[in-house]
């Protein structure tokens, strides 16, 4: 049995390695540790809106991909080194685009047996605006997937 | 690592394709499988004759999960049928807290188009706010359509 844990440097996501860690040693199972790089637009403004374009574009600060992949890296190495303390076999799995997309679309397309996936604890009200990743993946994915909290 | 596994059933193809990944599961721990039908008084409405509404949604409750119970006995494995009233997600969750369960396995639809991108509304509540884990399993496309035809499960 193989698995796929989609990682994300969150505190909803260590818990789901972990999870993923227990059961992938119960059943004797491997585990690879996928995180999608999706650099992190920021916004440096303040909380009123931007008057024009030109402002707006002054706010926002994209992350640089090759930043969001040497992160992705290091969360793919602790992520490593934490199934090599649990006894657990593991690989990583760097990939690109939007994770909803890409975690489910590569379980699928390399014939693993689940993904293990964290949830935040948004609220409601929150969830109904944003959607989650963890609602994304189960959405479009045809296999089981399991969301840890 | 898992000791009770809780499968919400509703009789649909969802259900028995979650069931069947709980056997599996279940199995392999030595887990306890619960089954839980949740009768959905709301959708019941006050209108008269709700009370013998009622009472045939309890009975084809016990019914499924007399089936599920007796389905994962057959395997092998330690089985518990339940049935209950109130809202579906907030039941399950209840029963879940309640009995300690430590994994609850759902049913997704296994629809082609814009509904395959679409949770059952209360697999899709359960997901979001359930504190343990929950594993979601897609209803084959071929199970959707005959809910009952157990040859159409896929190992």
């Amino acid at each position: 049995m193989r698995f796929v844990v989609a990682i994300d440097g969150s505190a909803e996501s260590d818990r789901a390695l972990k999870h993923a860690l227990e059961m992938a040693r119960a059943a004797d199972a491997s585990l690879t540790a996928a995180h999608s790089v999706d650099p992190d637009v920021y916004d440096v403004g303040g909380t009123e809106p931007p008057d024009d374009q030109a402002e707006f574009e002054d706010r926002l600060i994209v992350e640089s991909v090759s930043d969001a992949e040497r992160r992705g890296d290091r969360l793919i190495d602790e992520a490593v080194e934490q199934a090599g303390d649990a006894g657990v076999d593991i690989d990583g799995e760097l990939l690109y685009g939007d994770p909803v997309e890409t975690i489910p679309d590569f379980a699928t397309a390399e014939g693993y047996d689940g993904v293990f996936v964290g949830h935040r604890g948004l609220s409601d009200e929150h969830e109904r605006v944003l959607g989650s990743v963890a609602k994304g993946i189960v959405e479009r994915s045809s296999l089981p997937v399991t969301v840890v909290r | 690592m898992y000791e009770d596994i809780l499968v919400p059933t509703d009789g649909s193809a969802g259900a028995s394709t979650a069931l069947e990944e709980a056997i599996d599961l279940a199995a392999a721990f030595d887990a306890t499988v619960h089954s839980l039908y949740v009768v959905d008084v709301a959708s019941v409405g006050p209108e008269t004759g709700a009370v013998d509404l009622v009472e045939s949604f309890e009975q084809m409750g016990e019914d499924v999960t007399a089936a599920a119970a007796t389905r994962v006995r057959d395997a092998g494995v330690d089985a518990t049928a339940h049935v209950t009233t109130g809202s579906p997600h907030r039941s399950i969750l209840e029963y879940a807290d309640e009995h300690g369960a430590d994994l609850i396995i759902m049913g997704t639809h296994g629809r082609t188009g814009l509904e395959r991108y679409l949770l059952g509304s209360v697999t899709e509540k359960v997901v979001r706010t359930a504190d343990v884990p929950v594993l979601t399993v897609r209803a084959a496309e071929s199970a959707a359509e005959s809910a009952d035809d157990q040859t159409a499960e896929a190992e």
